[in-house]
């Protein structure tokens, strides 16, 4: 499994402001000042309530698939209008950075940016500059 | 002689229809006069500044000894009794009705969230757009709307409304019981002897200050009351998008990233 731990520096939430409205604590769920990235092949992306959720298989260490569970730090109704196409992120070989889950051993992770590998196209799921509304 | 009795008679019976519709004019007149200041999209002053902590969790700790954020009502001085502090002990996350569950956060935690009035002739309709939500409620005015039977609930309890001088007075009850009820962030619940009391006035034309009183004698050792500040945004908003929610994945939301464990064998 490819994982860097990118930097444990305290990410920098000036800016990111949540609106009263968000009812699920990413704080409480994930790590905030920590960043990690993860590699492997997006198997599912919903564009769902609460929040977006991307399933991705990041192999082991002995090549065997481990599902992570990517929040978005968005809804649906933000994802449509940045144009995401969940059938344009299916079956795709991505890096994803993002806040690690607080349990240890988790494979769950806030996101955060993804970089398809093919092309280099970069999309943020929410937290970083250029994204979507944070719900 | 019958003819000039017909006449009276129908001539009372014109005056009164007329009067009472006079009367009934008047009524929805004033109450509207009453209601308009109020009516629109308010927006509150609770923000999360740093991201995420509003600093109203009072510093209760979660299942694995996290600090609770983001809460709906300040919770530092909630006079919790006993019975209420054993359920915040038996509590966990992944019970969260409205985290795990999708069921709709209840008051008086949406009442720090922003609101639009609608009014008409003996009702308000309140909106409360809150991601993934969109409650909506209807404010019976000048005791009008159902009269329910003891025990019958319902998991927003029915809303009367009334003005006192200038203030716009509700007082809900009839709620079920509700495991997110008082606070979905704290996780402590309501039950059915929940009562709430929201006074709004106005500070200016732009301002409105809420006064929420809430009883539980279940949970509260007495009443509790706090206040909130919204700006008023206006007929545009608060509005939300796209009114849903997924249970399997807002579950899995939990079962994959909450740190806590407490219930091994519960954690479905």
């Amino acid at each position: 499994m490819k994982q860097h731990f990118l930097t444990a520096s305290i990410v920098v939430l000036a800016g990111l402001a949540f609106p009263a409205t968000a009812h699920h604590s990413f704080n409480v769920f994930f790590d905030m000042s920590r960043t990690i990235e993860i590699e492997g092949v997006v198997t599912s992306f919903r564009l769902v309530n609460p929040h977006a959720e991307m399933l991705v298989d990041v192999p082991d260490a002995e090549g065997n698939p481990v599902t992570w569970r990517i929040t978005a730090r968005t809804g649906p109704a933000e994802a449509r209008r940045e144009g995401w196409v969940p059938e344009d992120f299916v079956g795709q070989q991505v890096t994803v950075e993002g806040n690690p889950t607080r349990r240890e051993g988790g494979t769950a992770m806030s996101a955060g940016v993804v970089t398809f590998m093919d092309d280099g196209r970069v999309v943020c799921l929410g937290g970083c500059p250029g994204g979507p509304e944070i719900r | 002689m019958e003819r000039t009795r017909r006449a009276t008679v129908s001539a009372l019976v014109a005056l009164v229809t007329v009067s009472m519709a006079a009367g009934l004019s008047a009524q929805t007149d004033d109450e509207m006069e009453k209601t308009l200041p109020f009516l629109g999209g308010w927006d509150s002053d609770v923000s999360s500044p740093d991201g995420q902590d509003r600093g109203n969790c009072g510093g209760h700790l979660g299942d694995y000894g996290e600090d609770l954020v983001n809460c709906s009502i300040p919770a530092s001085r909630l006079p919790l009794n006993s019975r209420a502090q054993a359920w915040l002990a038996y509590r966990d996350q992944l019970q969260s009705t409205t985290q795990a569950d999708c069921a709709q956060i209840g008051f008086p935690a949406i009442l720090s969230e922003p609101f639009f009035i609608s009014g008409r002739p003996g009702r308000l309709l309140m909106e409360h757009p809150s991601n993934p939500w969109h409650i909506s409620r209807t404010v019976w005015m000048n005791g009008t709307g159902p009269q329910p039977l003891p025990g019958e609930l319902f998991q927003h309890g029915i809303s009367r409304g009334h003005f006192d001088g200038d203030d716009l007075v509700i007082v809900s009850d009839h709620f079920t019981f509700d495991p997110d009820g008082m606070d979905d962030h704290l996780r402590m619940a309501t039950s059915v002897r929940k009562k709430i009391t929201e006074r709004y006035s106005l500070i200016d034309d732009e301002h409105l200050r809420l006064i929420i009183t809430l009883e539980d004698p279940t949970f509260l050792t007495r009443p509790y009351t706090w206040a909130f500040v919204f700006a008023k945004t206006g007929d545009a908003g608060p509005r939300q998008r796209w009114v849903n929610c997924d249970a399997e994945s807002a579950r899995r939301e939990q079962q994959f990233a909450y740190p806590g464990d407490k219930y091994p064998d519960g954690r479905q």
